[in-house]
């Protein structure tokens, strides 16, 4: 059986040296079979940061520009190390969300950026809109669940995931609801932390409460009860405000519940040594999940390719988990990942189906109705 | 004769510099804005009114705007008169220990917007100090007591004095003691003295200021925000949430529109009031200033008591901010103060980071470079505005000021969205991705302000001086920079000090348009600081700003402490 796999692999190894002796990238002229056989021998070697060989003659040492909105403070040093490690000579650019789909729209003219990842499929599908992206397939695009990304036309993949929940404070709240509609209900009044509707949280689950009550005939594609109950939603609640202590007014009751996103959930539990309640709808949690992508104009495709396999790789998104705490869409990368916490809340939740065509088209709209009509 | 031929014909030279004012103004303050404020009004080939009819119908909307109308007005009173007491009191009456408070009236100089309305939220907030004393003596009462109009009416009077501190002291200085002494010769009380002679010749400025004011106040961003509450919410942090997401930026330009149109009134209520006015200037055989003894006894406590009252108030929160910038981020996060927390760890990630200088002198280059270049450019055009007896060239100042009427976030997009194809009015060269937009963009947001006052100073400036200098053949330049610029130059330095502070943590304007290989200062405090991704994200927001206390103070100390002072010096050395 192990010699079985051994040959398997050095048959595999030999092919992908074969092909690039043919000449031509790899990347341009290796069909998807191929491609698959040369992940194989990379998921089996050890060496973090070495895994991906380069694929083709792509010479990582030319100078390669990532923006990202989520390499902040420390996550890039990480990435650059292993980066540089692996021979690659990146340049990471960090940039707020909403700052960073602007910006790349109007580098449009003059690209500056060859790489782009972290922001979710909204996002990247406004890039698509602007004709900003280029088709392609990682050498992992079997390890995660593309119905995460661009199933249809494959122009970004998915890297982390990230489902978007409500916590709170068991001991306070006896009767926890069990899905968002339920926290209109007068006995919650005040009890919950909505997060402001500029931030990715909050517009991801206003979406994903939306979404549920769609009708062509009604206000921005939702029909009357769906406002109804998002109306009902945010006058019931707590809006959060710039320097709160949120978790605290969890743990110390001030408000017992609040919205989080997963790693958040992690971390604050770690942080503050405090077990959170959650909220588990029957219909799943909304995932937001951050993406991969390459620019077009950008100088050196194949090297862009060669990176994002490398990048997207099981090893280094179990790195990248490791270091900043992110749950990895690689299936892979989630099986090797050593953080129980991080295991045990990917068991409990389960993927809510959100029709993000919907969510794509309408989510400002939503987002600015909530903050005009519903907020006081 | 020669008056005559001055208006009637230009000389080549002063046809070129309007020739380059002209394309300076057209190019990156008009042209850029016009065309972002199209491009979201404008869709699907026609002016939508949509946006119009949205804001009215928002409940929430009407009554932000109303309350940033009345934080606005009432700032305009409570900040004129804090802040002309604390120049009084540090300047004009001799009190014990002027020094020290004034180096505390100045502690609003140095930081600003989150990180001070934090600094107030440790002393007032919830779990502040000021709070927990309170609940000791009165238990029943509402920890979350600090909310609401006045608290954000509180923290805004105190935070925007800063302008006053500068200004009105350098207006100050320039006064002619003989005058004062005239009036005490005339037997005038310390009231009437104060009143009609002191006060009045300091308008021009108080002008300035009181515009700088209303702006602040209707603009304003951190205080409502984080203080507010639920109960006071005003315009700005709904427009620059609207303006972050493409599809809301035609509300947020309706919004920014309204701001705009009630800037615009303010101004020229003030122009011409301004005009109207008969201002004392320097007299030429001018007398130093010298403080005044308060003669009646009981007014003399009554100063000291205010006095250092307001001392209190200006050094708590930078107290706390400095204090908790030694904590872990949990103890700020619940505003527990503890021996057990200290720590140096904040300070010691700052320093080792990678390449943890580089964004400094980034920040610091860009941001001499533009606060020099905004002052140079204001004093050309304050100097030709105020002289030029054509109406045509009075357009210069309504083209500087322009900035004003928008949201930094729209001046960065409008630089963005204009300048991402090739420009014939920049030669053809697209200027997003170069180094040198960022610049730009720095510049045209301190236009407005620079102009504004330097325009003021201009009003110091004895007539007679300049007669003078031509008479004696001097040329139109170097009478400018030779004959006028050290009798501005104070307030000009002043300026620039101000937005090099200003400038050098900017995030709105960089976010957008840095150079990929020189990340500013601002936009790595903001990933520093981002709640999502960070443990210690609010230690290091402290951190930073405390080093950027620093930077400022220093820049400060160059340019109102001794520096001037050795820079004029050279300058009278060369006459």
């Amino acid at each position: 059986m192990k010699l079985k796999r051994l040959t398997a692999l050095g048959l595999a190894a030999m092919m992908t040296t074969s092909m690039i002796g043919c000449g031509g990238t790899a990347t341009e002229t290796t069909p998807a079979d191929t491609k698959a056989e040369t992940a194989a021998p990379a998921g089996e070697t050890t060496a973090g940061g070495q895994t991906a060989q380069p694929s083709g003659d792509v010479d990582r040492s030319q100078e390669l520009i990532v923006y990202s909105n989520s390499t902040s403070n420390g996550q890039d040093e990480w990435l650059l190390k292993v980066a540089k490690e692996a021979g690659f000579n990146v340049q990471i650019v960090s940039i707020e969300g909403a700052a960073l789909s602007d910006r790349l729209v109007a580098e449009k003219n003059n690209p500056v950026c060859d790489v782009v990842f972290g922001m979710n499929a909204v996002e990247f599908e406004r890039l698509k809109s602007e004709d900003l992206l280029v088709k392609y397939e990682p050498q992992w695009a079997g390890e995660v669940d593309m119905s995460l990304g661009d199933k249809d036309e494959g122009y970004y993949y998915p890297t982390v995931v990230q489902p978007l929940l409500l916590v709170y404070n068991p001991a306070l709240i006896t009767e926890p609801p069990k899905d968002w509609p339920d926290l209109c209900d007068p006995k919650y009044e005040g009890q919950y932390n909505l997060f402001q509707l500029t931030g990715g949280t909050a517009k991801m689950i206003l979406a994903s409460i939306l979404s549920r009550y769609p009708d062509p005939a009604g206000e921005y594609g939702i029909s009357e009860e769906g406002w109804q109950v998002v109306e009902n939603l945010y006058k019931n609640g707590y809006y959060q405000q710039d320097g709160d202590d949120y978790i605290g007014n969890v743990i110390d009751g001030t408000v017992p519940m609040s919205q989080l996103w997963g790693a958040g959930v992690i971390r604050y539990q770690q942080e503050r040594d405090f077990e959170f309640g959650l909220m588990l709808p029957e219909i799943g949690e909304p995932f937001v999940v951050e993406q991969v992508g390459i620019i077009n104009g950008c100088d050196n495709t194949a090297l862009a390719e060669d990176f994002i396999n490398w990048f997207g790789s099981a090893d280094i998104q179990k790195g990248w988990s490791d270091s900043v705490g992110a749950i990895p869409a690689n299936t892979k990368a989630l099986d090797m990942i050593d953080n129980q916490a991080i295991k045990d809340l990917m068991a409990k939740v389960k993927i809510q189906d959100v029709d993000w065509a919907l969510v794509s088209q309408y989510v400002n709209d939503w987002a600015e109705k909530v903050q005009l009509e519903y907020l006081d | 004769m020669k008056n005559k031929t001055n208006t009637a014909r230009l000389t080549p030279g002063a046809i070129i510099l309007r020739l380059i004012l002209a394309w300076l103004i057209v190019t990156f303050v008009i042209f850029p804005n016009i065309n972002i404020i199209i491009d979201v009004l404008h869709q699907d080939g026609h002016f939508s009114t949509e946006a119009f009819t949205k804001l009215l119908r928002s409940k929430r909307a009407v009554k932000s705007m109303v309350n940033s109308l009345v934080l606005g007005v009432a700032l305009v009173i409570t900040v004129n008169i804090v802040g002309t007491l604390a120049v009084l009191f540090t300047e004009y009456w001799d009190l014990k220990g002027s020094r020290i408070l004034k180096l505390s009236y100045m502690t609003s100089l140095v930081y600003g917007g989150v990180v001070l309305a934090t600094g107030y939220k440790f002393v007032y907030g919830s779990k502040g100090i000021i709070t927990k004393l309170l609940l000791l003596i009165m238990p029943e009462m509402n920890p979350s007591w600090f909310g609401g109009f006045g608290a954000v009416l509180f923290v805004m009077t105190f935070a925007c004095t800063s302008n006053h501190i500068i200004f009105l002291t350098n207006a100050i200085r320039a006064m002619d003691y003989h005058v004062i002494e005239a009036a005490q010769n005339l037997g005038a009380s310390d009231g009437r003295i104060l009143f009609k002679v002191v006060l009045p010749s300091l308008k021009p400025t108080l002008f300035a200021l009181t515009i700088m004011t209303f702006l602040t106040g209707i603009c304003a961003l951190s205080a409502p925000l984080m203080i507010g509450g639920s109960k006071f919410q005003t315009i700005n942090p709904m427009i620059v949430s609207f303006a972050q997401a493409p599809g809301s930026r035609d509300l947020a330009a309706v919004l920014a529109l309204f701001l705009g149109l009630m800037t615009i009134v303010l101004l020229y209520f003030m122009n011409r009031v301004e005009r109207k006015g008969n201002y004392i200037s320097i007299s030429k055989t001018k007398e130093k200033m010298h403080k005044q003894k308060l003669r009646s006894p009981a007014a003399n406590i009554i100063a000291h008591i205010a006095a250092y009252g307001m001392f209190i108030i200006y050094m708590l929160p930078i107290c706390f901010v400095i204090l908790f910038s030694f904590c872990d981020a949990l103890s700020i996060k619940t505003s527990t103060l503890s021996l057990s927390s200290f720590t140096l760890q904040n300070y010691i990630a700052l320093f080792t980071k990678q390449d943890a200088f580089r964004p400094y002198l980034v920040s610091i280059v860009y941001s001499v470079a533009a606060a020099l270049i905004a002052g140079l450019i204001c004093v050309v055009t304050a100097r030709l505005v105020l002289k030029s007896k054509r109406k045509a060239d009075s357009l210069f100042e309504y083209g500087l000021l322009i900035p004003w009427l928008l949201p930094t976030t729209f001046i960065a997009l409008g630089l963005m969205f204009t300048y991402d194809t090739p420009r014939l009015l920049v030669g053809n060269k697209v200027l997003i991705g170069s180094i040198w937009i960022m610049l730009i963009a720095y510049v045209v947001v301190k236009l407005p302000f620079s102009f504004r006052m330097i325009r003021a100073a201009f009003f110091g400036v004895e007539d007679s001086l300049e007669e003078a200098a031509r008479t004696m053949g001097a040329k139109p330049v170097y009478t400018l920079f030779k004959v006028i610029l050290p009798v501005i130059l104070p307030t000009v330095m002043s300026v620039v000090a101000l937005n090099f502070n200003a400038l050098l943590s900017d995030y709105d304007l960089s976010v957008f348009l840095y150079s990929p290989k020189y990340q500013p200062l601002g936009v790595i405090i903001k990933a520093a600081s981002d709640e999502g991704v960070n443990e210690n994200a609010q230690a290091m927001a402290l951190v930073y700003s405390v080093v950027l206390m620093i930077l400022c103070g220093l820049a400060l100390y160059l340019t109102q402490g001794g520096g001037a002072r050795a820079i004029r010096k050279k300058l009278r050395g060369r006459q």
